[in-house]
C-alpha cells in the first residue's frame, strides 16, 4: 500500500518522520551517558529548587504579593520550568551548535538534506539528561494545584493548557529568532536575548509596573510565555485570550520560517 | 549532469587596520570590500566521470562545490545540476546529491552508527529493501564490517570516513561532491577510499567531482583535471595531457658509471639531481635527443625518460595568475 | 659565549604576568571588538537583577517587608546589577570544557604561563565593555524608581573595597567549577550550580536578610555574598558591614586561591594520564 505523497514525491508528516526517528536515536544514544543522565537530573532538580526559591521567600514574608498567593506564583514557576525544558532539552542543542556548525563546516551537510531545514537543525536533537525537567515542571504544577485556589473552570483549564503549549512553540520561535543570524554572522551569541526574555517571565507581568506591563505584553509578548497562563488558569484573565496566544505561535512560527529562509539564502558557510 | 556557464561568487569582507586603537574605532565604523571568490568559471561535467578539481588553498574549489551543492547562490552565471537549479534547494534535487566534506562529520558522534543509518533512510525516504540492499553493498566496498554497530565517537579517523562515504552514498546519488575525502587518513584508508569512489562510479554512472590535496587521489581516480587559481579556472582537460605541459619540460635520469664533473652536465640542461652514480636533467622536449647523444658521449650507459611529476606542473598552473581555460583540443 | 647568556634576563614573575595579561586583555578586546551586536546584546544579562527587582518592588508595595522598604530593594537591586555584571566567573567555569574536549588545552599547556590566563584576560576584556554602560545606568535606575542610600560613607568604602576581593574569590570559584571537566565528560551542567548559589546565597534571589535562619547567618560569611550582595546590602542600608568582613574577604580569596592550585594540579595528573 502506497503512502500518500506530497508534490515533491516525500511522504505526508516526512518531517515529523524524520524527526521521531532522529529523537528516538538520541534516546538510544543516550543510554550510552548514564552518569550524565544521573548528574543531570540532579542538577535539574536543585535548579528546580533554586528557581522555585525567589516566589518561597516572598510567601515567606507576604501573604499574598499583588495579588499573587504562593499557589498563583508556583504554577506560573511550574509553566516557567516547562518553558525552560524547552529550552534545554531543545534549543541549546540544537541553536546552540549552530555556531560551531557553520565555522566546522558541518552544518552545510545538514541544510543538504531533503527535509524541512529549519525543523532538522533545531529540533532533531534532544538533550536527554534534562528530561526530567518536564516531570518536574508537571510536579510543581500538581503541587500548585494541590495547595488550591484553582482551576477556575474546565474553559479556564482547557484555555491555560492551549495558551501554555502556545508558550512552548513561541519559545521555540525566540530562541531560533534570537540565534538565526549565526548563519551568515559566524560568531554570534543571541542567547542573552532568550534568556532576558525568560527571565523577565518568572516574575509576574503586573509586578513591572503599568507602563512595562503593556510593553511586556503588547509590545514584546513576554506576558504570553507564562503570566498569561496562569492567570486564565486562575481565572483572573478571559479564556479567550488563549486564542490571542494562539495567534501570536502562529505568527512567530510564520516569521521564523521566513527569515531562517532568508537567511539560508545569504548563507556563505566557511569560505573555501 | 553538471553544466555550469559565467559562474561568479563575491563575498563581503570587513577590512580593519591592526591594533587596539583601529578596533575600537572599528566598533563604530568599519570598512567593506567585495572579494571575488570564483569569476566566470564555464565547464561541464557529464555522468559516468570523475573529475580532479585542483588548485591551491583559497582558490575557490570549495566556493565552487558548494554552489554546485546550492549551498551558496552564485552573484552571476548560471549552474544546473541534474536539470535543476541548485540555489532553490529542490528537494527532488537534494535527493540525488551527494557531498562528502572531509573531516567535517555528518553522522552524529553519540549514537551507534547504524542508527545514523536509519535515520539517513527516513530523510531520504529510501524503501527498506532498496536500503538494506545498498547498505550491504556499500558494507562490501568499503569494508565496514561490524563497525555500524559501534558509537561514531569511537572510531578511528579511517574507519569513521569510511562510515561517512556510506552514509553520504546511501540514497545512490546521481551527482557526488568530494571535498578534501581523504584528509588526514592513512596510507590503507586512502586506498580503500579510492578503490570504492571508483566503484561506485562504475557501478552507478554518477559524475563525480573531486577536490583533494592527495595527487594520488586525482592520478588514481579522475579522466579529467580542472585546475583553478585566484578564482579562475587555469586548466581544464586530460591528466595526462597536464603532466605534459609544465613547461614542455622532460625528466632524463642517467645512470653515471663514473663521476662527471658539474660543469660537464650543467650545460646540458637544469640539473635536478646530481651524484656520483645519478644524474637527473630538466630538458625542453625538442633538445631530448642531442641530450641523450651528450651524455652518451660522456658514457653513460642507461637513459631513462619521463614527464616531470605532476606537482610540477600544478605548480606552473597554480602560479599563472589568470589564464584562458585550456580545452582538450 | 653560552646561548643562555644571549637570552635576556627573565622579568620577575608579577611583571611578567602583567606584562602577559596586558597583552592577553589588548588582544582579546581587539576580537571582541569585532561582534559589534554581540557587545550590545551582552546588556541584556541585565535582565535578573531588574525582574528579582520588580518582584521585590512588587512584595514590599504594601509595606516593608521585614523591615526592608521598597526603596531599598530598588537600590539593592541597582547594585546588584553593576555587581553581578562585574563578574567574569560563569564564562570561565563554562569554558573550560571545550578547551579540554577541543584538545586546545594541551595546546595552551605548551606556553610558559597558566592555561587559565588566557580565560582570565578574556573575561576581563569583555568587561571593558560591558561595565561603562551600567555605570549611568545604576544610579540612573535609583533615582528614577525612588532608591534611597545610606548617608554613611564608611559604607560606601567598605563596599567599594569589598568588590575586588569578592571579584577576585569568584574567579577562583569558577575556575574551580571549570576544572571538573578535567574529570568529568560533560561538566556544563556542574558547572552551572554557581549560577544557582550565586542566586541563593549571593543575594540575588533576595538579600540574604530575608533567607530563613540558619541560612541567612551562613550566607553573611562566604564569598558569593562579599562579591554580589554584601555591597549592595551596605549601600541601600539593609545591613552595615563591620570592616572586619574585608579580613575575610581576603581571607576566602587566599583559600580559594590555594583550593584552586591544587584542585588544577590534580586535574592535570588525571589530563595527563587519560590522555584527552
Amino acid at each position: 500500500m502506497s503512502r500518500r505523497r506530497r508534490r515533491d514525491g516525500l511522504p505526508r508528516f516526512h518531517t515529523l518522520r524524520v524527526l521521531s526517528t532522529a529523537w528516538r536515536a538520541e534516546l538510544a544514544g543516550a543510554a550510552e551517558y548514564r552518569g550524565d543522565l544521573v548528574i543531570g537530573t540532579i542538577v535539574t532538580t536543585i535548579w528546580l529548587g533554586i528557581s522555585v526559591a525567589p516566589v518561597l521567600v516572598v510567601a515567606l514574608h507576604t501573604g499574598d504579593a499583588n495579588g499573587w498567593t504562593l499557589p498563583k506564583l508556583l504554577f506560573l514557576q511550574a509553566v516557567w520550568y516547562l518553558l525552560d525544558a524547552v529550552v534545554w532539552v531543545v534549543l541549546i542543542v540544537n541553536v546552540g551548535y549552530w555556531e560551531d556548525e557553520v565555522r566546522v563546516g558541518q552544518l552545510d551537510g545538514r541544510l543538504l538534506r531533503p527535509v524541512n531545514s529549519l525543523a532538522l537543525c533545531s529540533l532533531s536533537r534532544l538533550h536527554v539528561p534534562d528530561l526530567p525537567k518536564v516531570v518536574l515542571a508537571f510536579g510543581l504544577g500538581a503541587l500548585a494545584i494541590a495547595l488550591g485556589g484553582g482551576p477556575a473552570g474546565w474553559l479556564p483549564s482547557l484555555a491555560a493548557a492551549v495558551s501554555i503549549a502556545s508558550a512552548l512553540v513561541l519559545t521555540w520561535a525566540l530562541g531560533v529568532l534570537a540565534n538565526y543570524k549565526v548563519l551568515t554572522h559566524v560568531r554570534f551569541d543571541g542567547w542573552s536575548v532568550l534568556f532576558a526574555a525568560q527571565n523577565l517571565a518568572r516574575v509576574p507581568i503586573p509586578f513591572y509596573g503599568p507602563f512595562l506591563r503593556i510593553v511586556l505584553t503588547v509590545v514584546v509578548p513576554i506576558a504570553f510565555l507564562a503570566t498569561v497562563p496562569a492567570e486564565i488558569f486562575y481565572g483572573d484573565a478571559s479564556a479567550w485570550l488563549a486564542l490571542v496566544a494562539v495567534a501570536l505561535a502562529v505568527v512567530s512560527v510564520r516569521l521564523t520560517a521566513v527569515l531562517w529562509r532568508r537567511e539560508v539564502g545569504r548563507y556563505a558557510g566557511v569560505m573555501g | 549532469m553538471i553544466k555550469v556557464d559565467g559562474l561568479t561568487r563575491a563575498f563581503t569582507v570587513t577590512d580593519r587596520e591592526v591594533g587596539l586603537r583601529a578596533a575600537l574605532r572599528s566598533v563604530a565604523r568599519r570598512r567593506h570590500r567585495t572579494v571575488l571568490a570564483v569569476e566566470d568559471l564555464t565547464f561541464e561535467v557529464p555522468g559516468g566521470q570523475v573529475m580532479g578539481f585542483l588548485g591551491p588553498n583559497g582558490s575557490g574549489k570549495t566556493t565552487t562545490l558548494k554552489c554546485l551543492a546550492g549551498l551558496l547562490t552564485p552573484t552571476a552565471g548560471t549552474v544546473d545540476v541534474l536539470g535543476f537549479t541548485p540555489s532553490e534547494r529542490r528537494v527532488e534535487f537534494l535527493r540525488r546529491l551527494g557531498f562528502v566534506m572531509g573531516q567535517r562529520w555528518q553522522l552524529n558522534v553519540d549514537i551507534p552508527v547504524a542508527e545514523s543509518f536509519e535515520l539517513h533512510r527516513v530523510i531520504y525516504d529510501l524503501d527498506r529493501a532498496e536500503f538494506r540492499r545498498t547498505l550491504d553493498e556499500l558494507t562490501e566496498l568499503l569494508e565496514l564490517g561490524d563497525l555500524s554497530r559501534q558509537v561514531a565517537r569511537k572510531l578511528s579517523l579511517g574507519q569513521r570516513m569510511r562510515c561517512e562515504f556510506a552514509a553520504a552514498l546511501l540514497h545512490r546519488p546521481a551527482v557526488v561532491l568530494l571535498d578534501e575525502p581523504t584528509l588526514g587518513l592513512d596510507f590503507e584508508a586512502q586506498q580503500q577510499i579510492r578503490r570504492f569512489v571508483g566503484e561506485y562510479v562504475r557501478l552507478t554512472g554518477a559524475a563525480v567531482m573531486l577536490t583533494s590535496h592527495y595527487l594520488a587521489d586525482i592520478e588514481a581516480l579522475a579522466d579529467r583535471v580542472m585546475t583553478i587559481s585566484g578564482g579562475h579556472i587555469t586548466y581544464d582537460g586530460d591528466l595526462h595531457h597536464l603532466q605534459t605541459m609544465a613547461g614542455d619540460q622532460k625528466l632524463i635520469t642517467a645512470r653515471l658509471p663514473r663521476p662527471v664533473p658539474a660543469d660537464d652536465v650543467a650545460r646540458l640542461g637544469t640539473v635536478r639531481e646530481h651524484t656520483e652514480s645519478t644524474l637527473v636533467l630538466e630538458v625542453v622536449r625538442g633538445r631530448v635527443g642531442a641530450v641523450v647523444g651528450e651524455l652518451e658521449g660522456l658514457g653513460v650507459e642507461d637513459v631513462t625518460l619521463g614527464d616531470p611529476p605532476l606537482e610540477d606542473a600544478l605548480r606552473t598552473l597554480y602560479s599563472t595568475p589568470r589564464t584562458p581555460a585550456v580545452g582538450d583540443d | 659565549m653560552t646561548d643562555a647568556a644571549l637570552r635576556p634576563a627573565p622579568a620577575p614573575a608579577a611583571r611578567r604576568l602583567t606584562q602577559v595579561y596586558g597583552a592577553l586583555v589588548r588582544t582579546e578586546m581587539q576580537a571582541a571588538s569585532a561582534y559589534r551586536a554581540q557587545l550590545v546584546i551582552g546588556a541584556l544579562g541585565w535582565v535578573v537583577p531588574v525582574a528579582f527587582m520588580a518582584l521585590w518592588r512588587g512584595a514590599a508595595a504594601d509595606g516593608d517587608v521585614d523591615g526592608i522598604s521598597a526603596a531599598q530593594f530598588t537600590t539593592y537591586y541597582a547594585v546588584v546589577l553593576l555587581t553581578t555584571g562585574i563578574q567574569i566567573s560563569h564564562g570561565l567555569s563554562f569554558q573550560v570544557e571545550p578547551l579540554v574536549h577541543s584538545g586546545e588545552l594541551s595546546a595552551l599547556l605548551l606556553r610558559p604561563s597558566h592555561p587559565m590566563h588566557p580565560l582570565v584576560a578574556r573575561g576581563l576584556a569583555t568587561l571593558s565593555y560591558a561595565v561603562p554602560p551600567l555605570l549611568p545606568v545604576v544610579p540612573a535606575l535609583i533615582w528614577f524608581l525612588g532608591g534611597t542610600v545610606t548617608a554613611d560613607v564608611g559604607q560606601w568604602v567598605l563596599a567599594a573595597a569589598l568588590v575586588p576581593l569578592g571579584f577576585v574569590s569568584e574567579v577562583y570559584l569558577g575556575l574551580m567549577m571549570g576544572s571538573l571537566a578535567l574529570w568529568f565528560t560533560r561538566s556544563a551542567a556542574l558547572s552551572g550550580l554557581l549560577f544557582g548559589a550565586e542566586w541563593l546565597i549571593g543575594g540575588l534571589v533576595a538579600p540574604v536578610a530575608l533567607l530563613p535562619e540558619p541560612w541567612s547567618e551562613i550566607a553573611r560569611h562566604q564569598p558569593l555574598w562579599f562579591a554580589i550582595g554584601a555591597p549592595a546590602e551596605a549601600i541601600s542600608g539593609i545591613s552595615e558591614l563591620r570592616p572586619w568582613v574585608l579580613v575575610e574577604a581576603a581571607v576566602w580569596a587566599v583559600l580559594l586561591h590555594v583550593a584552586f592550585t591544587r584542585v588544577w594540579r590534580r586535574g592535570m595528573r588525571r589530563h595527563e594520564a587519560v590522555g584527552t
